[in-house]
């Protein structure tokens, strides 16, 4: 579609030669927010790092498929390529930003550094206090004297959304921004996310785990399994009317489907890691609809109506039954 | 009644003199089997009352007492430091970047049963299957892991002391539901089988509602209110817990 800012076509990414992603595609149109969710070691942060050009730091590179933006292929560019597109183009929080600040530089130093180097046209100071004030920092200008192991985990956090919108990018890639926040701070931070799309026309990619999260904020939804994405669309269907058994699984396992005391419904078996994943569907050995099929093919991700596509070879049960009690 | 295990009298803490306190008035009683939550605003004092709790900083007034006494007097290998441990809210900056996540919990056991090398790894190894980490993953340094990955080794570690009550610092915040459902099963099955008592901090207030039968809410260092969880998040009485309640995300998916 040409009217997307973002692209991600049947993404490959190797570590040390080991396959980490594969067949990774999604799309995010401009003014869009896509969630981007799956279980942990997934490939949610392998694929925000991809994005932002951070792979060669870990020793990775892309093996397949190509990343677009704004029509500009990303995927190839050198290291000068990236710098022009990271910060201005693309802001990135990264995951455990409670540790991604220069531990010895205090909150001004970084965001100065930033703002310079990002926003040459900015008056400096006001644009710093501008920055913690958008972020719902309180006392900012206390905040800009202090090192970072003087705040709480979600003032940091804070500040390092702050440090990724220094340069008005026109797509924000955050990987669980709001983990240290609570839920008052957290619903001002995406609401603050929500401003900037209607004011700048911001896009954002979010990863979280946060189901709730991803039906309140996003038009779209990435549900990420093994390595790659496993259905794909729109956001109200695929969280209340899910066509992958994983998604249906991962709904059932939310503790607000449980009272206290009651244990929590869990899927079996353990998630697919990177070296280990099974042939055929990454998923079969844990779902309970596979079949000789699942375990020889690996499904692709096809459309299954206008609304979103899937990977699986067909699955006519209802969410319920998807969560296989243990 | 059994024994307390945990005890904070009117304690107040403080990071530099001429700072402002970073939590006042708290009181806190904590026996074999309890489950206490801690909720509240980002920056109101719950990570530093969880310091307090654990002997990492001392009460600038009132008092910390664990199993009667004070932390002050409690060396570096007393026993006692055993029996209270910590999930930290940062799994990554209290992960030692040499050591794999089995090595980081086989220290622990190491040190504290004098376990031989190969016993201690073993078991190690048991304990991260516990929380769902085994296979290759699990010889792996903290750089190679996941977000998620690396808060269940946080949480081994912690486990693997076999303590007796169990700060826990935002120990799911970085884990998918799926996950999540099995650290919060584990800690629910300790609970009932060792007594582990719990102290949970935590913005997640199902999470809270499910695992904890008190809670405490934290406002600007201050507790502003405490009771029954349930109660509390069916019938808060602080504007500040009715406004956390409200922001709760995804009421439009409500219960399944
Ligand atoms: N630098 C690395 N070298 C080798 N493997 C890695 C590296 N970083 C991550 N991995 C592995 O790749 C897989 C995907 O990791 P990734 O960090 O993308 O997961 P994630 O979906 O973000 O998970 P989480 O929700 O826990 O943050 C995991 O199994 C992880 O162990
Ligand atoms: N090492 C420190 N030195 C000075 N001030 C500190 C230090 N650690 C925390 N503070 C301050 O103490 C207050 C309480 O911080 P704390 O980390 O306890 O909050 P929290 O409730 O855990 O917040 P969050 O939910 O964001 O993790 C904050 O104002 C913070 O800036
Ligand atoms: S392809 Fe088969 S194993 Fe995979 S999710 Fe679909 S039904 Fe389950
Ligand atoms: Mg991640
Ligand atoms: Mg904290």
């Amino acid at each position: 579609m040409s009217s997307d800012l973002l692209t991600i076509t049947g993404l490959g990414v190797e570590i040390a030669g080991l396959p980490v992603l594969s067949e990774v595609s999604l799309a995010l149109p401009s003014h869009g927010v896509l969630g981007l969710v799956g279980e942990t070691g997934s490939g949610k942060s392998l694929t925000c790092r991809a994005l932002m050009g951070l792979l060669p730091r870990i020793g990775g590179k892309v093996s397949d498929g190509s990343i677009t933006f704004d029509g500009t292929t990303l995927t190839g560019l050198d290291e000068s390529g990236w710098a022009r597109v990271r910060g201005r183009q693309i802001g990135f929080v990264p995951q455990a930003s409670l540790n991604a600040l220069d531990p010895v530089m205090t909150v001004g130093e970084q965001l100065r550094e930033a703002v310079s180097h990002l926003d040459s046209g900015a008056e400096v100071k006001a644009r710093c206090l501008e920055l913690l004030e958008l972020v719902r920092l309180p006392q900012p200008q206390e905040v800009l004297r202090r090192y970072p192991h003087e705040l709480s985990g979600g003032m940091r956090q804070r500040v390092m959304i702050a440090l990724a919108l220094a340069g008005r990018p026109r797509l924000l890639v955050a990987d669980e921004p709001t983990t240290a926040l609570d839920v008052t701070v957290q619903k001002a931070i995406l609401e603050v996310f929500a401003d900037l799309r209607t004011s700048t026309g911001m896009s954002l990619l979010l990863v979280t785990h946060d189901l709730g999260v991803v039906v309140d904020v996003a038009d779209s939804v990435a549900v990420m399994y093994g390595g790659t994405v496993v259905e794909f669309g729109s956001a109200r269907e695929v969280m209340t009317n899910p066509s992958h058994p994983y998604t249906a699984a991962l709904l059932g396992a939310r503790p607000a489907t449980r009272t206290l005391g009651e244990r929590l419904t869990t899927i079996p078996g353990v998630p697919a890691v990177p070296g280990q994943w099974p042939d055929g569907c990454r998923f079969a050995p844990r779902c309970a609809f596979a079949r000789d099929e699942c375990r020889a093919v690996q499904p692709a991700l096809l459309a299954v109506d206008e609304h979103r596509a899937r990977a699986c070879h067909g699955w006519l049960g209802t969410s319920e039954e998807a969560v296989v009690h243990v | 009644m059994s024994e307390v295990l945990l005890e904070v009298v009117d304690a107040e803490f403080r990071y530099a003199r001429g700072l402002p306190p970073a939590a006042t008035g708290i009181n806190l009683q904590v026996r074999p089997g309890d489950s206490v939550g801690i909720v509240g605003e980002s920056g109101s004092g719950k990570t530093t009352v969880g310091r307090g709790l654990v002997g990492s900083l001392f009460p600038s007034s009132g008092s910390v007492l664990v199993q009667g006494r004070g932390w002050k007097g409690v060396r570096r290998r007393d026993p006692v430091r055993r029996i209270v441990q910590m999930v930290f809210q940062d799994p990554y900056a209290s992960l030692n970047p040499m050591l794999s996540a089995q090595a980081t919990v086989a220290e622990v056991i190491r040190v504290w049963d004098g376990a031989k090398p190969s016993v201690a790894a073993s078991r190690a190894e048991q304990v991260l299957a516990e929380v769902g980490l085994t296979g290759e993953v699990i010889r792996r340094r903290p750089a190679l892991l996941s977000g998620g990955q690396r808060q269940r080794v946080g949480i081994a570690r912690a486990l693997a002391c076999e303590p007796q009550v169990l700060v826990a610092d935002e120990p799911t915040s970085a884990l998918d539901v799926s996950v999540q459902a099995n650290v919060l099963n584990l800690l629910l099955d300790l609970k009932a089988s060792r007594g582990l008592a719990l102290v949970l901090i935590s913005h997640d207030l199902s999470v809270v509602d499910y695992l904890t039968d008190r809670a405490l809410v934290m406002l600007n260092g201050e507790v502003v209110e405490h009771g029954d969880t349930h109660t509390l998040l069916q019938n808060p009485s602080h504007e500040y817990t009715k406004t956390l309640i409200s922001s709760i995300p995804g009421s439009s998916l409500a219960n399944a």
